[in-house]
């Protein structure tokens, strides 16, 4: 064995830190050889030397000593209450945004369904708006037409509907010619517009 | 206190009860006093780094890690905090004081030790002052060695652990610094 892992070995013995074996194997060697043993109570005897130092106890007074392990307790104490009192902080705190984030979030859906909802409304309404626009003007259209009031073109219109509907078949046979007849002599009725202004007349009914 | 024993306090310290924390002070205030003391040889630093350290394993025992030695941890911790003390006392001296009762008068600790007057109610034999002064004269590593294992009631094994070093090293800074303190005295003592 090399003297310095020898040394080493015997101070880790004499220290109470060699384990039962290795203890045995060690002494045995040391009993062996004169030099191991002289080894072996050199290190016992620095060890004993260093034992020597007198404890912390016999250099200080009890009551010193517990009052300052006191005083660390009680700076542990504090220091574990702030602590805590963080701790309790953060969880507060995490708590809040969790909430904050969950209730913005579905404020955030709110606004979304209720924009999506107006915006469908406005649509609807908007397009309702349109078609009664478009149904009012076509009524005003139809209303504005020229001659709609008149008597006379009403009944030519009814009449050729009359005529459409039941002579639309007869007409082939020569049956409807008194009809056509009725008809001429309807629209000879009709007071032609601009006739009274001297415009000239139009010959669209023939 | 058995690794079993220190899981259970240190899990009982997470959650929050203060009589673990005390238990926890009670098991370790001592040691790391005894180890602190003899490393700055001021008792109100050593107190307050001893407090210190205790305040630093409130804050970061979440993030402890249950592979590595709870002892060699906390040593650790409180060498870290000697070694940045010291560092800045390079830069800014402190001394602390301590009060002559017969004149009222204050004086450091070290006039205090000149003056044969210690600080504290210490054992005064001389062997044990010539030991100290012994130990004053060794490497700030080796004396660190043999202060952990013998205030800090450290074995070899978790001094290796908390120095980042291996066990053979350590063995060999003890076994080194354990022959300069026995030369240191033997030379004391032929000189008187």
């Amino acid at each position: 064995m090399k003297s310095s892992k020898l040394s080493q070995a015997c101070l880790l013995d004499v220290s109470g830190e060699l384990g039962t074996e290795a203890s045995g194997l060690l002494r045995e060697h040391v009993e062996t050889y004169p030099d191991g043993m002289l080894e072996y109570d050199q290190a016992l005897l620095k060890f004993k030397q260093l034992n020597s130092l007198p404890p912390l106890q016999s250099q200080m007074d009890q009551v010193s000593l517990e009052r300052m392990k006191q005083q660390v307790k009680q700076a542990v104490h504090d220091a574990v209450g702030q602590q805590q009192k963080a701790a309790r902080w953060r969880s507060m705190r995490r708590w809040f945004y969790r909430s904050m984030s969950i209730a913005s979030g579905m404020a955030a859906a709110m606004v979304i369904i209720t924009g999506v909802y107006i915006v469908r409304q406005h649509i609807q309404a908007h397009q309702a708006r349109v078609m009664d626009a478009e149904n009012t003007f076509h009524e005003m259209a139809e209303s504005q037409l020229p001659y709609r009031a008149n008597p006379s073109i009403r009944q030519i219109r009814t009449r050729i509907d009359h005529f459409g509907s039941r002579n639309m078949f007869d007409a082939q046979s020569g049956a409807g010619s008194g009809g056509i007849m009725h008809l001429f002599n309807a629209l000879d009725k009709i007071p032609v517009p601009g006739a009274e202004d001297g415009l000239p007349q139009t010959d669209n009914v023939q | 206190m058995d690794a079993q024993a220190v899981t259970v306090l240190l899990a009982q310290c997470r959650a929050g009860d203060k009589g673990a924390w005390d238990a926890l002070v009670d098991a370790y205030w001592q040691r790391l006093y005894g180890f602190a003391w003899q490393s700055t040889k001021n008792r109100d630093l050593a107190h307050d780094l001893v407090q210190e350290t205790f305040l630093r394993v409130v804050q970061k025992l979440e993030r402890y890690d249950h592979r590595d030695k709870f002892d060699a941890w906390l040593f650790r911790i409180l060498v870290n905090l000697i070694r940045d003390h010291s560092r800045s006392r390079v830069r800014r001296p402190v001394r602390s004081t301590v009060v002559d009762t017969s004149t009222g008068a204050e004086m450091t600790d070290d006039m205090a030790a000149r003056t044969g007057q210690p600080s504290d109610p210490i054992d005064h034999q001389e062997e044990v002052q010539s030991l100290y002064a012994a130990l004053e004269q060794l490497p700030e590593i080796d004396r660190q060695v043999l202060l952990l294992r013998h205030y800090g009631e450290m074995p070899f094994k978790d001094i290796a652990k908390m120095l980042h070093c291996p066990l053979g090293t350590v063995l060999a800074r003890a076994h080194r610094a354990l022959g300069k303190l026995r030369i240191t005295m033997e030379v004391d003592h032929e000189v008187k």
